[in-house]
């Protein structure tokens, strides 16, 4: 049904919130005195992504070239009624999830891979570097890239790189070069193997690497979270999400998903920022930004080249354990979505793993999707929410921001 | 109506001499006024250029300050003081005590309403009662919200920002943000600043309908080098980029 609708669904402009918040937004800060690392932002990304970052305009153009590469893979992504969870529930209100997995690298990291990528090639770039947790994001990369003709390299997390070979090949089949962070190919790199050689990587460091590989090769770096051209990419969500409820004669009256850096999260929410919808920011227990975070000035990356941006933050040199949802495990979020977390406009909360995943079961057994870990969480959460007050006749609407197919080692942890 | 051209200094930099000789040798009619900043030991939404003259902290006196004011007041230069709210609050109000006995009465705070939302509006009563009015300091990432409410709460001009700092580099497409600010801000003078590299850019925005430009980051190297007709050069240049573009 969706599908024949898909020009009507699809938006021509992406929406960035910043206009919109209710109070400004602290700009990136460099933290020394002679040298800008916002500067340096000139040399490691596209000309026209860090334009985006810093004008801050409401409608920005999707160029027709990434119009087209979004049909290509897969957008619009639908949005189904999750019939047979409220069932199971007993919920007496409506459940919809926005299915971001439904995409052919499985989740909405590919939604601003694309046009950063069509940016790089725009400016004749040859190779694009970036950083991966989980494996999405680099998925994603590996993919824009060779759509727009180059080749790429992605600096990926130990810990995954060892528990997700078959996301390494994966992009290794999309072009890829991936070797795992920390690694002996940048400074940094090195220098975090000495201190301790069995080092289980983090994305701070990973972030700080590929940052570094890309300021010493000329190449372009790709952002997969956090930045808000990133968030403004990732409305293409929200602003799909609006056009089918309507479609459906629906509004949302509550929307939840999970927060990792924050770029699915913010790209399902704030198109309807201005509306009355509750929000909830589902975040991984181990990770608790929000709830035990600080919030201001801190470090994008742990090596600190990246400048300093006002959020929630567990600290740049926070190592988070180990745990099943990658994706999740960055020490800070967003500062837009920060500040309304900040505000009271958005609600935040915790889930921890056995939560998580016996609600990925029971979403498996209901819709048939097993959700990635990470969006686990938003379902969790959303499972909450029904559970608390089975009577209420409010729309639930949840971003499942991927599918889970490649993390289904998880399961065979057994529940703690 | 004449584009304005307003200048930017570091009281005290490159020393209190060079700052004093140099208001007072300024050709008469090349500049509109000039904005004199307070050093701060933390000017944070300051560029590279800009935060290396405030390095100079040591330098400064209040009688450097006073000396500055008076021969711009002789001159008849218009004057607005820059002064961080950290250090404001830093120095528990003796800043605001000696502002108001001076003949500046319009005042840039740049981290006030990103930093120190919470206390603003007390604040910019308090300015109103020492007889200063407060320059709303605005950028692209101020909220629509957020520009309508100071608008309404102050009147004076309105300095608007093209870059989240100055001196830095990053793309802005001048006509679009020009654009932007004038669809939220009506019937004030909008002034734009950090962030302008070159008379071409200074020009732009004229065109575009900005009623004036803020040069800072542009002559700090010639002021450090202690070159005053290089600085006076390059104004001029700028003065005749506006004035060009009306
Ligand atoms: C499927 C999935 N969901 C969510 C996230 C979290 O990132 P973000 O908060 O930027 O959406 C990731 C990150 O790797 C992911 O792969």
């Amino acid at each position: 049904m969706y599908q024949s609708r898909e020009k009507e669904i699809l938006p021509e402009y992406w929406y960035n919130v910043v206009p919109d918040l209710p109070e400004q937004l602290s700009p990136p800060k460099d933290s020394k005195k002679d040298t800008s690392s916002i500067d340096m932002l000139n040399r490691i990304l596209p000309k026209k992504l860090l334009e985006q970052e810093f004008s801050f305009k409401r409608r920005e153009k999707i160029p027709e070239e990434v119009m087209e590469l979004y049909h290509q893979i897969g957008r619009p992504t639908p949005l189904v009624r999750a019939i047979n969870l409220e069932k199971k529930l007993g919920y007496s209100g409506k459940i919809y999830f926005k299915y971001e997995g439904a995409t052919v690298t499985g989740s909405h990291k590919i939604n601003t891979a694309l046009p950063q990528a069509f940016y790089a090639a725009n400016e004749g770039v040859q190779e694009v570097v970036t950083e991966t947790g989980a494996g999405q994001w680099g998925t994603a990369t590996a993919l824009a890239a060779s759509l727009n003709g180059m080749r790429s390299k992605v600096f990926m997390v130990r810990t995954s790189f060892n528990q997700k070979p078959l996301r390494k090949q994966i992009m290794e089949i999309y072009g890829a070069k991936v070797v795992p962070s920390p690694s002996i190919e940048t400074e940094f790199g090195r220098k975090t193997l000495a201190e301790r050689a069995d080092h289980p990587g983090t994305l701070g460091i990973a972030i700080s690497e590929a940052v570094e590989y890309a300021l010493d090769k000329g190449f372009k770096y790709l952002l997969g979270s956090v930045m808000n051209s990133v968030i403004t990419h990732q409305s293409i969500i929200g602003l799909e999400t609006a056009r089918q409820l309507e479609i459906e004669g629906e509004e949302a009256d509550v929307m939840i998903g999970c927060v990792g850096g924050g770029s699915n999260f913010s790209g399902f929410v704030f198109p309807f920022i201005s509306g009355k919808a509750e929000m909830i920011a589902s975040t991984a227990e181990e990770v608790p930004k929000f709830t035990h975070g600080k919030f201001g000035y801190d470090y994008i990356d742990t090596a600190g080249l990246l400048p300093q941006l006002k959020m929630f933050s567990l600290g740049a040199g926070f190592v988070p354990p180990g745990i099943y949802a990658g994706g999740l495990r960055y020490h800070g979020a967003a500062p837009a979505l920060s500040m309304l977390v900040h505000s009271g406009r958005i609600k935040a909360e915790d889930v921890g793993e056995n939560e998580v995943l016996a609600a990925m079961r029971l979403f498996a057994g209901t819709q048939g999707i097993i959700p990635a870990p990470e969006s686990g969480h938003a379902i969790a959460s959303a499972i909450r929410y029904a559970k608390r007050d089975p009577q209420s006749r409010k729309n639930i609407i949840i971003n499942v921001s991927g599918h889970g197919l490649l993390d289904l080692s998880i399961f065979s942890r057994g529940e703690k | 109506m004449k584009p304005r051209l307003i200048i930017y200094l570091t009281l005290g930099f490159p020393d209190n001499e060079f700052v004093e000789d140099f208001v007072q040798n300024i050709p008469d009619g090349i500049i509109d006024g000039f904005e004199l900043g307070l050093p701060s030991s933390d000017p944070r939404y300051d560029g590279p250029k800009i935060r290396s003259t405030h390095g100079e902290r040591n330098h400064f006196s209040q009688d450097h300050m006073g000396r500055v004011l008076q021969t711009c007041s002789d001159r008849k230069i218009r004057v607005n003081l820059l002064s961080y709210y950290s250090d404001i609050e830093n120095e528990g109000g003796k800043n605001l005590q000696m502002l108001a006995g001076l003949s500046a009465h319009e005042m840039i705070v740049p981290d006030l309403l990103i930093d120190y939302a919470e206390v603003a509006d007390a604040f910019i009563s308090s300015l109103k009662a020492s007889g200063i009015s407060l320059i709303p300091f605005f950028n692209a990432a101020t909220p629509d919200k957020v520009i309508k409410k100071y608008v309404n709460e102050t009147d004076s001009w309105i300095y608007y920002g093209l870059q989240p700092s100055t001196g830095i580099n990053v793309p802005v497409n001048i006509p679009e943000v020009v654009e932007r600010a004038k669809s939220v801000i009506h019937e004030r003078d909008i002034i734009f600043g950090f962030g302008i590299r070159n008379g071409g850019d200074a020009a732009e925005i004229i065109r575009a309908g900005g009623h004036g430009i803020a040069i800072g980051s542009a002559i700090v190297d010639d002021l450090a080098k202690h070159d005053e007709r290089a600085a006076i050069l390059k104004i001029s240049e700028y003065r005749e980029a506006i004035d060009s573009a009306v």
